[in-house]
């Protein structure tokens, strides 16, 4: 086998190879750990988006709903974003596993390392409100995002199931005029069996929640009436150019001036 | 220009430092590791003599290429055989028909069987020799080269992890498994078990 070391050399020598320089190695290195690092960094964008549409449920309403919580729970769990969450750290995993010592190490232990890093990355994400960004910009700028990442004014629109909510037009003594979100008018009637909940006043130009039964041609019964809180604008009325802009700048009719309809940092659900 | 003798000396790690501005010296490395690489990959690969000196051919250019990639906090034979490894297993994608050359000389897979003491104690049939070959070269790759490195070329799990990029566990479970398959295999040709 002589023979095959002076072959190789007169091929390494004909050929005019040279060892690749070291930066080339370097640079594939610091490239993955890049993709690594992008990967961590958009899971915490996803998880902390979908920690916020889930602070976003109104979960106390469901019940009074066919099918209750756990309904709503199927329905507005956020699972585009746990897919995005998935997907990513599925290629954190490939390019960790691709980097010099990626290898050495188990699969559960870089799961768990990488899941550690995207929870405290994403509970500080979710704190500086970029999940409230990340799905403003996803329901502005993504074709067909509203239509899988369905938000609480999904559930406000379905007087059919016994959701409704709106502008109050009118007040009389036992019904109020409201226009829902789809610019639809309705009679809301109110007994003394009407549960009130939340912190405002019955007023016009308030806004309000109603869960209780449609009876057809705009007249709906109200069960409970909750005023205030969940988040029932999102791309409605106001103009949605960032995080603090959007809630600045929402000075659509019906909303108090200090937009005490919008859960969420920064505004109370008392 | 170092003479024999002197090349002997140097370490591998040296060899590569000088084999970078020399070619030359990359000839003393080769010398080093052609016979092990050889036979490693003919075991693995189950090819003809030629065809094996063809693919070491491809190694050893790989590695020269490759030289700056080469770190002391790794073992240059381990870093040698895991170059050998990947272009073994990148040549089965290519040609995707793998030719069995049964080589009744090389009776080294019986250290795979002579490993597992409990194995050897259990067989009766000492003349079921070539059975128990063909279930070791039926087996999949990944489970063959993990029993051919630790029983026939001795490497320590640290080393195996290292060649094939492996986890540990991984490399732990790979062999443990590759034993259960020729236990099975053997057993399913009606070979005899006290």
């Amino acid at each position: 086998m002589k023979d095959l070391i002076q072959k190789t050399i007169a091929r390494l020598k004909m050929e005019k190879m040279k060892p690749l320089p070291k930066w080339r190695f370097v640079l594939t290195d610091v490239a993955y750990w890049s993709l690594v690092a992008l990967a961590v960094i958009f899971s915490a964008v996803a998880l902390s988006a979908g920690v916020y549409l889930l602070f976003q449920i109104d979960w106390d309403a469901p019940k009074y709903a066919p099918g209750g919580t756990l309904r709503t729970l199927f329905l507005y769990i956020p699972y585009v974003w746990l897919a995005i969450l998935a997907i990513l750290m599925g290629a954190a995993f490939f390019f960790i596993r691709k980097t010099k010592e990626g290898y050495r190490y188990r699969w559960a232990v870089i799961l768990l390392s990488s899941l550690s890093l995207v929870l405290a990355m994403g509970t500080a994400a979710h704190f500086a409100r970029i999940g409230m960004v990340a799905d403003d910009f996803a329901y502005r700028r993504v074709p067909l995002y509203r239509n899988v990442a369905p938000g609480m004014e999904h559930m406000w629109q379905r007087a059919e199931d016994g959701f409704l909510a709106g502008e109050i037009e009118s007040v009389g003594k036992d019904k109020i005029g409201i226009v829902d979100l789809e610019g639809k008018k309705w009679e809301v009637s109110i007994s003394e069996n009407t549960v009130r909940r939340g912190p405002f006043e019955i007023e016009e130009g308030g806004w309000v929640k109603v869960i209780g039964k449609s009876l057809g041609s705009g007249v709906f019964e109200a069960q409970v009436i909750m005023t205030g809180g969940g988040r029932m604008m999102r791309g409605l009325g106001g103009d949605i150019s960032g995080r603090g802009e959007f809630r600045r700048s929402f000075d659509g009719p019906g909303v108090r001036g200090d937009g005490r309809m919008m859960r969420g940092p920064g505004y109370r659900w008392e | 220009m170092l003479n024999l003798e002197e090349l002997e000396k140097k370490t591998d790690q040296e060899l590569v430092e000088l084999a970078k501005d020399d070619q030359e010296m990359f000839g003393a490395l080769m010398a080093r590791y052609q016979g092990p690489l050889f036979a490693y990959v003919k075991r693995i690969s189950q090819l003809g003599n030629e065809d094996v000196e063809d693919l070491l051919q491809d190694i050893f250019v790989k590695a020269y290429l490759n030289l700056n990639s080469y770190e002391s906090s790794l073992k240059f034979s381990s870093w040698i055989y895991r170059i050998s490894h990947n272009h073994v297993v990148d040549n089965f994608r290519r040609i995707s028909a793998r030719p069995r050359i049964l080589n009744t000389e090389d009776d080294s897979w019986m250290r795979i069987v002579r490993a597992d003491t409990d194995l050897e104690k259990e067989l009766a049939d000492k003349d079921c020799a070539g059975k128990i070959k063909e279930a070791i070269e039926r087996m999949p790759l990944k489970y063959r080269e993990a029993l051919v490195l630790r029983f026939v070329e001795d490497k320590e799990y640290e080393e195996i992890m290292d060649i094939l990029q492996k986890p540990k566990g991984t490399v732990a479970t790979l062999i443990a498994r590759g034993k259960k398959l020729i236990e099975k295999d053997i057993k399913k040709k009606g070979i005899r078990f006290f």
